[in-house]
């Protein structure tokens, strides 16, 4: 791995603003010339926000999984779903590609997000040296992939507004379904607070 | 410092990713540069920018509002037709006491991509013909704010899902919003493609 010799922006005591990117001595105060934005020299209170939100997101999702998101009632026949139920039912119907998309967002993308975000917070913690830019690229991976968690929450929106026929046929949203947006909401802002700088911060230290 | 101060502004720049300073050279026509250490994209070079961003944001603009206000989807079962608008699920969830989850699917499926298409146009049209307009910065600012909440690919596998779950019970007709809500994704998409962020901050200044 080559460094360049100029050194990181904070080893010239220089910011490089979050927003515009604009360079600006550490030493001066005030907000960026260009954009406005506060400047740090880093994300300010990254780790423990980023913890405190990832934290949240872990909780958070126990009820999004055991409470149903929705209830299907056909012709006065239906049960509550949770997400897994739901896709559960997609296999069920042969609807086999549907069912792992709805899989993969709702369950494999949360448990990414959360345990990659912590997982990188420990690193970060215990100044591991090792591969920070394959941890680099798991945490824009986990920045790029958050929002397709959403996809159950639009579904279960699309289903009620669509299916809302009495007693014909009538889909309603369940209890879960606030829980498992808070996770979405909760892990997409733990992302942005999370700094990928902290990761080569403890290279620098190590190189002297 | 103030040599520094100087080269940093003309000379430097540093990855957002990982921090390491560079110098920034000339990149060719459709071309990107990525940082030495961490391979994050550092800046870009498009081969039409404002221009091509300015026309596809205006076309954005037209799309938005037919995916507004026409039929999104129509829903025949048992010999009624009910016709559904992009926001009906909005109300929907409202009515069932989730305001909250109501609020969420109105910001990512409305107000975001609305907000974002308006905030391009704010920025772009005076970047174009060379003008100031008040907040030009900020807007531009906010714009990056808003981006991720945009979530218009997300919503069309939702109704892709949705729908496949309705199969079995009812027949389903696309209504102009949806085929406007598909094409808004791709021209958004296209706009945001033809635009590096560093190039609008670079005439801002």
């Amino acid at each position: 791995m080559s460094s360049s010799s100029l050194g990181t922006a904070a080893s010239r005591s220089l910011i490089a603003c979050h927003s515009c990117g604009k360079l600006s001595p550490a030493a001066e105060k005030g907000a960026c010339a260009r954009c406005g934005a506060d400047r740090h020299l880093r994300k300010p209170m990254s780790v423990q926000r980023t913890w405190a939100l990832v934290i949240s997101a872990a909780i958070l999702y126990i009820p999004a999984n055991i409470f149903p998101v929705m209830t299907m009632i056909i012709s006065g026949k239906g049960e509550p779903h949770t997400v897994i139920g739901g896709a559960v039912e997609l296999f069920k119907a042969g609807s086999w590609s549907s069912g792992f998309l709805v899989l993969f967002a709702s369950v494999t993308v949360p448990c990414f997000k959360i345990v990659g975000l912590m997982y990188l917070l420990l690193s970060i913690h215990f100044k591991s040296l090792w591969r920070p830019r394959d941890r680099t690229v798991m945490y824009r991976v986990i920045e790029i992939v958050g929002r397709w968690s959403m996809i159950d929450m639009f579904m279960v929106s699309i289903l009620a507004a669509l299916v809302n026929l009495g007693a014909l046929a009538l889909v309603e949203p369940g209890p879960g379904a606030p829980y498992f947006a808070a996770v979405v909401i909760l892990t997409m802002i733990a992302a942005q607070t999370f700094d990928p700088r902290l990761i080569w911060d403890t290279m620098e230290k190590a190189d002297g | 410092m103030e040599m520094y101060q100087r080269m940093a502004d003309e000379l430097l720049i540093a990855c957002h990713e990982c921090d390491l300073l560079h110098i920034k050279r000339e990149i060719p026509l459709g071309g990107s540069a990525r940082c030495s250490r961490c391979g994050s994209v550092l800046y870009r070079r498009p081969a039409d920018t404002v221009d091509a961003a300015l026309a596809l944001t205006a076309a954005a603009l037209v799309l938005f509002l037919l995916a507004n206000f026409y039929p999104f989807i129509y829903f025949k079962v048992a010999g009624r037709i009910e016709v559904n608008y992009l926001i009906t699920g909005v109300f929907t969830l409202n009515d069932y006491g989730m305001p909250p989850l109501a609020g969420l699917i109105l910001l990512c499926s409305i107000l975001a991509p609305g907000l974002k298409i308006a905030l391009m146009l704010y920025v772009l049209v005076p970047v174009k013909f060379g003008r100031t307009v008040p907040g030009l910065a900020r807007a531009f600012r906010w714009l990056e704010t808003i981006s991720p909440w945009g979530m218009i690919e997300v919503y069309m596998m939702g109704v892709v899902v949705a729908i496949v779950n309705l199969l079995a019970i009812a027949s389903i007709d696309y209504g102009m919003a949806f085929y406007c809500f598909v094409a808004l994704f791709f021209v958004m998409a296209a706009a945001s493609a033809k635009l590096d962020p560093h190039l609008v901050w670079e005439r801002l200044e």
